[in-house]
């Protein structure tokens, strides 16, 4: 059997959605958000179908409120503490750093409870141990960073002193392939539909090839673009005194080239992981074009930026349909197969209180 | 109201699809599929928040689910209003514009007013050891990455300090210490570090006479009486997370959403520089001066970035020094002038 997936939201209707939200949570001081938040993922679930069935999410508002008071929290004290003493911001880094692992499980766990297929929910479960090892990878460079005697290798800027600015981003760019294919096999192994676990095997070291071409095809673009942009900055600059044009439009740049390297990696990363991953008899296809997927983001942030963020509805619906048309589920085991595990049942609070103590969305 | 319409039936115990039909009687509904009969009464049915033309999801009081199109619902069941408040209001085009324009006024308000008055609200009830802090911090950065020793005659430097003395003592506040440092690649520049430190540049104190020195410290002044530096620190805090709680939502938004935010950061800057300028005004006329003065060190300041750079085919102001990080050169000379003739 072959099952695709489709999704048949608008961008009109969404907008209203979108805009509707945006206005309660600006009128409320953002005290609305978590409300924003379930409708938001209530709409783009509730319209993304799979064998004539759609998907739902369930979050409790007050379980995600109290989540984002803790986060907001967190970040006005690293913020400010990173303003006032860059110190005093690492030391509140340091700190926070043992809860990261946790604070991923969490997430990982709440979204999953609180997805629903068929009346089924989702669910995930993982090990503190697992997400460490995943993500340890990433503390490697602030700690290198820490390490450094930095106004004596910063004051000088000799061979071996830029050399040694230059580690802790070099040790970044090294280990974040490893820590996001572990992050991604930690995040698909321990999910699972109704009482069935995902399985999905993938090689890090095909992690690492498509990073490093994403590096190539960043840098390619990036030149093309440094070219465009000086052209089109000299020649605008020329004709009226607006500095600020010029300063606009390396920032248009900068988004666009980013949003290559996220296309590219996005299409290659979720085809490889999509389709090594298997729930039950059956496996999941993914036929992304990292060409099409490349366009699609550049025209995204080419329309938000021209609308000051007008466009968000329409750029998501538009991505959202072009990701599902691509994904599929095919094999001998029949959707209709999945059974509850024993116990439980379907709606009951039990995804609610799994997220109630943290529910950030960390968008990994 | 009596009829019949065709739904999906899940009994959330696998995931198979059922279709059924619903029947309605009176206040009772009936399920029927095949080896399937089911009997509610319709105000145990409770229905979920419709969302866009997805179809309405109902939950059963036997832990099932049906799954219709929301009018073949509406139609017979009476579906309470307080459940789909949101939608309701997404509805109405009304409501859509509405929200619209509000948005634009109150994201406009809170940038321009809201954001500037919290941040000045925290700052006077930051302690001064946070500032000295921040001034200790922030020196001890730009002496290990930017400044190298001045090399200004310790004469010039006592006759500054002098000045900055006598403008302060007018406007009855501390006294600021004076730093002075060779600029490197900022050049000609003069900061004012939150807790009452100015630093002055070698480049910037060559250029200038004691006379355009002093119009510079007393706009420099003006933003250690009005603790900009603090206040900018905090009004980038404010910033930031009002627009991580109002963009948060948006996947892939947030990365558009900096080309706004430059606007915004140049813009406060702009605001503090003028109202630097204001306070240098007042100060330079009770201290007998002109506030012109101000105007024609800005002019020499200019004067010298043309001569160093006479071929610049981009004719821009220069990136770096003083005229960089106060901007709008043009727009302060002209204001200047008017503070003068008032």
């Amino acid at each position: 059997m072959t099952e695709n997936f489709a999704f048949t939201g608008k961008a009109r209707e969404y907008f209203r959605v979108w805009i509707v939200n945006l206005f309660l949570t600006v009128a409320t001081l953002g005290l609305y958000s978590p409300w924003a938040k379930v409708r938001r993922k209530r709409y783009l679930h509730g319209h993304t179908w799979l064998a004539g069935s759609n998907f739902d999410y369930h979050g409790d508002p007050w379980a995600i409120l109290r989540g984002r008071l803790v986060a907001v929290a967190a970040f006005l004290l690293y913020t400010t503490t990173a303003h006032f003493s860059p110190r005093a911001g690492a030391a509140v880094l340091l700190v926070l750093m043992p809860a990261v692992p946790w604070l991923i499980l969490r997430s990982f766990a709440f979204n999953a409870a609180n997805t629903s297929w068929r009346h089924l929910r989702f669910g995930f479960e993982g090990r503190y141990s697992g997400a460490l090892r995943a993500i340890a990878p990433f503390a490697l460079a602030p700690l290198a960073t820490l390490l450094l005697p930095l106004p004596e290798v910063a004051g000088r800027p000799t061979l071996r002193n830029t050399a040694l600015l230059a580690a802790p981003g070099v040790l970044f760019g090294l280990a974040y392939p490893y820590a996001r294919a572990r992050l991604a096999m930690l995040h698909i192994g321990g999910s699972r539909y109704a009482g069935e676990a995902f399985r999905a095997r993938v090689g890090v070291g095909s992690f690492y090839g498509i990073y490093i071409k994403a590096f190539f095809v960043m840098f390619a673009f990036g030149a093309l673009m440094g070219i465009a942009t000086a052209l089109l900055g000299t020649l605008v600059a020329r004709r009226v005194q607006a500095p600020e044009l010029l300063d606009v439009a390396i920032i248009v740049a900068y988004v666009v080239i980013l949003a290559t390297a996220m296309g590219y990696t996005q299409a290659r990363t979720a085809n490889l992981l999509m389709n090594a991953t298997r729930l039950g008899g059956l496996g999941l296809r993914s036929k992304l074009s990292a060409k099409k997927l490349m366009s699609l983001y550049i025209g995204n942030v080419l329309a938000i930026s021209a609308t000051l963020g007008l466009a968000v509805p329409w750029a998501v619906v538009r991505t959202l349909r072009y990701r599902a048309a691509c994904l599929g589920m095919e094999g001998d085991g029949a959707l209709d197969a999945f059974a509850a595990p024993r116990g439980a049942r379907a709606v009951s609070a039990t995804g609610e209180e799994l997220g109630e103590v943290f529910a950030l969305d960390l968008s990994l | 109201m009596n009829g019949l319409f065709a739904a999906d039936y899940f009994d959330g115990l696998t995931s198979r699809r059922r279709a059924v039909e619903v029947v309605v009687v009176g206040d009772r509904i009936g399920l029927r599929g095949s080896e399937l009969s089911l009997d509610f009464r319709q105000r145990d049915l409770r229905p979920r928040p419709r969302v866009g033309s997805a179809p309405l999801d109902i939950e059963l009081p036997n832990g099932g689910l049906l799954v219709a199109p929301y009018d073949d619902v509406a139609s017979f069941i009476p579906i309470p209003p307080l459940a789909s408040l949101a939608d309701r209001l997404e509805r109405r085009m009304a409501v859509v514009l509405t929200a619209l324009a509000g948005l634009a006024v109150a994201v406009f308000l809170v940038y321009s007013r809201g954001i500037p008055w919290l941040a000045d609200v925290a700052a006077d009830r930051l302690p001064p050891q946070v500032e000295a802090d921040i001034a200790r911090e922030g020196l001890a950065f730009l002496d290990a990455n930017v400044f190298r020793a001045s090399h200004l005659p310790a004469a010039r430097r006592a006759g500054l300090q002098d000045r900055l003395g006598q403008l302060a003592a007018a406007e009855g506040m501390p006294v600021p210490r004076m730093e002075f440092r060779f600029g490197g690649f900022i050049g000609p520049n003069a900061l004012a570090l939150p807790g009452g430190v100015v630093v002055v540049t070698d480049q910037l104190a060559e250029i200038l006479d004691d006379e355009g020195m002093t119009a510079v410290l007393a706009h420099e002044l003006g933003h250690l009486r009005h603790r900009h530096g603090t206040r900018r620190i905090l009004q980038a805090s404010f910033a930031g997370l009002f627009t991580a709680a109002i963009f948060g939502d948006v996947s892939g938004g947030t990365l558009a959403a900096t080309v706004p935010a430059v606007f915004l950061y140049t813009g406060y800057a702009r605001d503090l520089e003028r109202d630097a300028d204001a306070f240098a005004f007042d100060l330079l006329r009770r201290t007998g001066r002109s506030p012109r003065l101000l105007a024609s060190a800005l002019q020499r300041l200019q004067d010298d970035v043309d001569r160093r750079r006479p071929k610049d085919a981009l004719a821009r102001p220069s990136r770096t020094g003083y005229l960089a990080s106060h901007p709008l050169t043009g727009e302060r000379i002209e204001a200047a002038e008017r503070a003068a003739v008032r």
